[in-house]
Order: C-alpha cells, then structure tokens, then sequence
C-alpha cells in the first residue's frame, strides 16, 4: 500500500478516528485504525466494537492499493504537528508503515487489516432525514445533562424519540433534564432508542464539520448516521428511558428575566466560596432582587446582589452552580427566563431565541 | 506551648482499672480472635513477651509463669478513653485528640499562672484519680518536641512521668539521646535515608539545613526539623477531621466457604459501618465489600479479591448499603475456597444536611429512611437487646472468637463489678 495525501485532507478524519478508537486498549487492535487504499481514495475505519466510524478522503493518490492498520493516537498526533498544506507519503514496508512529509519520517508499527472487527450491520426499520446543523445544535444544548456512570445505565445516554412530526432528544442525569425538539417535514417514523454517551459526544463532533443533509438509520439496538462522506454506527443502550415528561414542574409559576452574563459571572464570583464537593448556592429571590449566597466548611462565604425582573413571591432556593451555568450556556439570547414553582420544586430555564429547548434542573437542600 | 498526654500500655492498663489485683502483674491483650499479642505491661516484656507474638505460641509458658491475658474489649477502651478525653477538656479548654490513647493540650497562658511541671504533675495525677489510668506528660513549645519529651518521660524512671522541655538547654540534652527514627514524622523509608546520610539522633536531624531537606526529602520532614528547633509549624486541630472512609472487617472464627455464611457476615459487617456512618451524620455513594482466604494455611488454595458498587444516590440507610454490599460480594465470590477474613469499606461521603434532589429519587423515601434508622440507632443505644437485619443473621457461628474477654465494666449493666 502507498498513497500521496495532503495534510489538511487527513488531520480532521484521522482526529474523529482516534476518538471513536479504543483508548483502554483492552483488544489492542481497537486502539488502532484501519486505512484501506483503494483507486484514488483512502478509506478510514474506527471502533470500539460499541460505535464505528467510517469516513472516505477522496482525491489520494494512490500509488499502490493496500489496507492495514496502525495506532490511531500516533498518526492523529503526527499528522496534525506536520505543517498545513504538506504533502504526506504513506507507504507500507513490511510490517511498518512509513510515513515521510518535507525532511520528517517516521515508521509506525501496523497490525493486520484482517484483524480488525467491525459491528454487524443491523436490519434498519426508520429512517429520517435532517440537517447535520441542527442535528449538532440539539446534542449540544442538550448532551450537558446526560449522566455518565450512573447505576441508571439508561441514563447514561441521550433519548432520541419521534413525537408527531418532531424529533426529540432528552438527556438527564436524575439532578437537571435537558429537552429539546425540531419539527421535520413528513415525518412518519416511529421510534424512541437510547443513544450511548460517548456516541452522542463524537456524533457531535462528527456531524459539526460539514452543514449537509444526513440520514439517521434506526434498528431496534442500533442506530446509524451516514453524510456524504462518513458512516457513524452505535450500539443502543438497551433499558426502559424513564417517562421524562412527569418530570417538567407544574404549579403556580414565578418568572425571573435575569441579564445572561451578569448572572454567571455572579455565579462564578460565588462558586470560589461554594463547597467544592457539593458547588451549592443559595438564590433570593424578593421583588426584583436576585440575592446569590455561597459559604464552604472553612466558613468562607459570598454574596451578591443583582437587579433583575422578577414577579412572584419571595422564594429561597438552592441550587448547583454548575447545573445553573451549564444552562445558561446553552442560551443564545442575551437574558435569561427561569420559571420557579416554589423552594422544594424544580425549575425551568427557557429559551426565548428557541423554545424547543428547556432545561429543567431540581433544588438542593443546603 | 503544648502538652503531649499519652496514656501508658493503654489496652493493658484498661484491664488493670477494674482489677487492682492485676497492680504489677504481667498482663497482655490479644488481637481479634484471640491471634497475636496487641499490647503489653511492662511486667509482660520482662518475662520476654513481644508485640505481634503468636498467642498459640506462648500461652503455656506465659500462664504458667503467672502471667494474665485478655481478648480486645474495644468497647471498655472506647469508653475509659472518652472519660480520659472528658477529663482533659476541664484542665486546658483547647485539645486535640490524636489517638485512642493520646491527645495534644494547648497550653497558651498557663505558663503565666503556674509552673508547667506543676501542670504536667496535676494533670496526671488527676487522671489517675479520675479515671485510674496512668499516663505520662510531655511538654514543649512545638507538637513534634512535645512528643519527644513524652518519649524523655516513658524510658527515664527519674521524670516520674512528667517531662518539661520548655527550655531549650533542656532540648537539646534530650534531643541528643532519642534516635532519629523516635521523632514523630520519621518513617522506616525517611530514616533509612537519614541513616545513610549520617543524620541518628533527633538532634541531628534539628541541624540540617531545612532548605537542603525541603529539596533532597520532603516539606513535611522540613516542617519536622523546624518544629524540633522549637518553632511551632503544626497547630493543634481541635476539630477531629472528617473521616474520608470507614472500615469494618473482622477475621471469622473458623473458616467459611458457603456463599450464605459470607453474605450473612457481610451484611453484619454492612449495618456497623452504616451505624458509624450516620453517627458521622454523613451519607456514602460507595460500598466496597473485600474477601480473602488464609495466606498463612499453605495446604489451601488462596483467592482475595474486592468489589464496588455506586449507589443511585448517597446514603446512610443499613437496608441499601446491605443490599449493594451482597450484590458486591455476589460479583467476587468463588467456591471452592476457605475464606477467613471479610470487611466492608464505604467511600465518598456526603453531609447528611445537604443534598441534591433527584427526579426518579424520591425525597419521601429518603426521609422515611432518616426517621427508620435514627429510630433503630435510639433503640440500639439504649442497651437494649438490639435491633438488627435478619441479613446479619442470629446465630453468628462464624464470629470472632474472644473467648477471654474481660467484662464491659462501664457500659453493661450487666457487667456492673460487684461487691462482695
């Protein structure tokens, strides 16, 4: 195998190959990736055998077609410290392969294409069609309330489900609930999976560098986005997704608009004295002052009092910083909507640039 | 300026407070199970017993030659140890309890009212007549000297007991006899290094350059050379900190191999450490549960392992630590093994006044559960026959043997001494 190929055509697939790879190197192939050269295009193939990923770079010049793999780690470091618009020669000797560009060489350490597993194709009953764009907006806005690790394994993940003519994502860790939705034109599919975390964060990734068209293929335990020049394909976490909607506070509402920056970098100032381990914060509300309170077991406290429009009555709650902030980024607009339902209840913060999304984020006892 | 209280041959001296026929007889304590020498008056080291001796080893020839042995009474130690603490409180308002048997008093401003031998000789005598414990004083400007002049009252007769170093003269004379590897701080790996650079008493170590022992070693041993020149770098934590994890672990008394046996001492193990927990007021996200067989039976196959759970959310309920703790050992069990030791380990701890709700988590559950337990940790804490999860089972065949232990004197009526 030998092909010629420009740097800026391989920095950015070899980087999403070798997220999707293996890091644990429990299977030491799986830390690798697979190139297969064929015509005038490579071929780039990673998984973890729980998602995989599938990307074409056309216009190589393939001297010599040939496939192999090699560590995924080391040809996206190599690759990307070459300078830009470099031509790279990968060319296999023995059981090396060769990588040469200006006056720098190296020879990486390969393991046999024919090794390298790949998830069975599974037999897709939905298929929807949608903008990567928007795709990429709704896993960002949401994926920060995703669980990680959690005894839940079904939290660990985002929901995608089809309501009507919308598609929904929902993420939540049991402490704060993100949802937002997209109507899509004749939708007619039905179906509601659980897409593992690390496949939502690289999809996001994967889907962000190009704004296309993408269909999402749905099977009963995997799910599969293919764009013009990429395949992404994940198992599904299989498990009951709790009935979100129970979730969303009902009751006599009390509306804050609060300035979005103003409000975190108060919440920032004060996070310094949170307690580190439970980042608490104490928000009063009375008329239309907004009190922020944070005190640690060394007996250090903080306090700051902001002017916002507020309409209900006067409410103590507590809260994490970091639920508060991570909301808030996820907001375009340049003030902030928080709807509370008393001091024992969750809140809503909503969007007013887009209300699709809201992020619904439960007290704290302090 | 602090005082250093540290009882003498604690766990034997316990033994003695209830038995005055025991004044000046060899008396020693036993491991759990009755395994090992733990602690030993000094009558006991005249006739040659050492710490860690097997027991099995030397009980005949100990009993024969008059001596007294006694299983561990953790819960009468525990107890004349809050009463040797209790009585320290009312002699200087500022201490620091550092062990089972020691505590670090704050003694700014007595040295202008009285003489700091006199109180060093005040304070024991107090707790001898207080409580019949025999303990020794040390007294200096810093902790680490402090600890060093206790050292000066335990091996010189001469000090009855009472050391004064707050004169550096006298310091220094002291420092020079008590081998490095004696100064608090000093560990087996620091002294081997000390060693090798010429450095064998703890005046010697006083000497060095702190700068040069802050690069070659460490800070910590830097803070340790200043703080034997007398300048005080360690300050007295009046506030116990809070404890990172808690373990309770306990050698069987015969050796198991059924599942159900080692879930049923598991599971016993599992509700002390939750009692423990809630009286920390704390809550824990981690329950670990570890086994392993006897390394030192050589005929037997060996196995150890250990397992985690994460809870949902962080507790302090006996049923879910129970049930996470069996479904760990479940995870790590295999057959065909003579297990001999259990424990139970729960990590990551949070304040039982603060906490994050949880949608799918109800807070209801969570205060039914607060009300549950603090109602079986009232009842089991008034003596009576106590409350507990049939998981811990009721016979308890494989529990530790202690089969000399001495009376729980003080906090048993039943064990109440009689008079005859």
């Amino acid at each position: 195998m030998e092909f010629n190929i420009n740097k800026n055509d391989l920095v950015e697939p070899a980087l999403l190959a070798s997220n999707v790879s293996e890091k644990r190197q429990s299977i030491p192939i799986l830390s690798n990736v697979l190139i297969s050269a064929a015509k005038n295009s490579i071929k780039i193939t990673a998984t973890d055998l729980e998602i995989e990923y599938k990307t074409t770079i056309e216009g190589v010049e393939v001297k010599k077609e040939g496939e192999v793999t090699v560590s995924a780690r080391k040809l996206a470091d190599l690759v990307r410290s070459i300078p830009e618009d470099t031509k790279l020669n990968f060319c296999l000797i023995d059981n090396q392969i060769e990588i040469k560009a200006l006056k720098f060489q190296a020879d990486l350490a390969t393991l046999p294409a024919s090794d390298f597993p790949s998830i069975d194709s599974a037999d897709f009953s939905s298929s929807i069609k949608i903008s990567s764009s928007a795709l990429a907006d709704m896993i960002g806005s949401t994926s920060v309330a995703m669980a990680a690790q959690d005894v839940r394994y079904y939290l660990n993940g985002c929901l995608l489900e089809t309501k009507g003519n919308a598609l929904c994502v929902v993420s939540t860790d049991g402490h704060r609930l993100a949802f937002t939705k997209t109507s899509i034109d004749g939708l007619k599919e039905d179906f509601r999976v659980i897409v593992p975390r690390k496949a939502v964060m690289e999809l996001q990734k994967i889907i962000s560098a190009n704004d296309e068209e993408i269909t999402l293929n749905v099977s009963q335990n995997q799910i599969n986005v293919v764009g013009s020049v990429f395949s992404f394909t994940s198992k599904l976490i299989e498990g009951n997704y709790p009935d979100y909607e129970k979730v969303f506070p009902v009751g006599d509402e009390s509306k804050l608009i609060v300035d979005k920056n103003e409000f975190n970098t108060a919440l920032s100032r004060a996070s310094v004295l949170s307690n580190e381990k439970y980042r608490g914060i104490r928000l009063s509300l009375n008329k239309d002052l907004l009190k922020i309170e944070a005190n640690n077991p060394e007996k250090e406290s903080a306090e700051e009092e902001i002017k916002v429009d507020y309409s209900g009555p006067e409410l103590e709650i507590g809260f994490n910083i970091s639920y508060l902030q991570e909301s808030l980024t996820t907001i375009k607009d340049l003030s902030a909507e928080i709807v509370f339902f008393g001091q024992e209840s969750s809140c809503i913060v909503k969007n007013k640039e887009n209300e699709d999304l809201i992020h619904v984020i439960m007290p704290m006892r302090l | 300026m602090f005082a250093l209280v540290d009882c003498n041959s604690f766990y034997a001296s316990c033994e003695r407070v209830f038995r005055p026929d025991l004044k000046d007889k060899p008396v020693v304590v036993l491991s759990n199970n009755d395994g090992c020498v733990v602690a030993l008056s000094k009558e006991a080291k005249k006739l040659g017993i050492k710490m860690c001796d097997p027991w099995y080893q030397i009980e005949s020839s100990y009993t024969k030659k008059g001596g007294y042995a006694f299983s561990s009474n953790y819960e009468l130690y525990a107890d004349i140890s809050a009463r040797i603490m209790t009585t320290l409180e009312r002699l200087s308002p500022n201490i620091e309890i550092y062990s089972i048997d020691e505590a670090f008093l704050d003694l700014t401003g007595v040295n202008n009212c009285q003489n700091l031998q006199d109180f060093g000789m005040q304070c024991k005598e107090t707790i001898k007549q207080w409580t019949g414990m025999p303990v020794r004083v040390g007294i200096a400007p810093t902790k680490t000297l402090s600890k060093i002049a206790s050292y000066g009252a335990k091996y010189y007769p001469a000090t009855q007991g009472v050391v004064d170093l707050s004169k550096p003269e006298r310091q220094k004379k002291l420092l020079n006899l008590v081998p490095v590897q004696e100064v608090w701080g000093v560990g087996r790996k620091i002294h081997k290094r000390l060693n090798q650079i010429g450095i064998r008493t703890a005046l010697d170590l006083a000497m060095i350059d702190t700068k040069y022992v802050r690069n070659n070693f460490n800070i910590v041993l830097a803070k340790t050379v200043r703080e034997l020149r007398g300048e005080p770098c360690i300050g007295l934590e009046d506030q116990p900190s809070a404890k990172k994890q808690i373990v309770v672990s306990r050698t069987f008394s015969k050796r198991v191999d059924d599942l159900r046996t080692l879930e049923e001492a598991v599971s016993d193990y599992a509700a002390r450490a939750a009692a423990k927990l809630r009286r920390e007021n704390r809550r824990c996200l981690y329950v670990s549960v570890f086994i392993r067989t006897n390394p030192f039976r050589a005929q037997d196959r060996q196995y150890r392992n250990s397992g985690t759970t994460r809870l949902i959310a962080p507790t302090s309920d006996t049923r879910d630590i129970i049930q996470n703790a069996k479904k760990s050992l479940r995870a790590i069990y295999r057959s065909g093994f003579n297990y001999i030791k259990a424990g139970i380990l729960l990590s990551d701890f949070y304040d039982d006044q603060i906490q994050q709700y949880d949608f799918f988590y109800s807070k209801e559950r969570t205060l039914h559960s607060d009300q549950l337990m603090n109602t079986i940790d009232k009842i089991n804490k008034k003596g009576l026959p106590p409350v507990y999860f049939l998981a811990q089972g009721i016979k308890r065949k494989w529990s530790m043997k202690r089969e000399i232990q001495s009376p729980r004197y003080t906090t048993s009526w039943n064990d109440l001494p009689k008079v005859s």
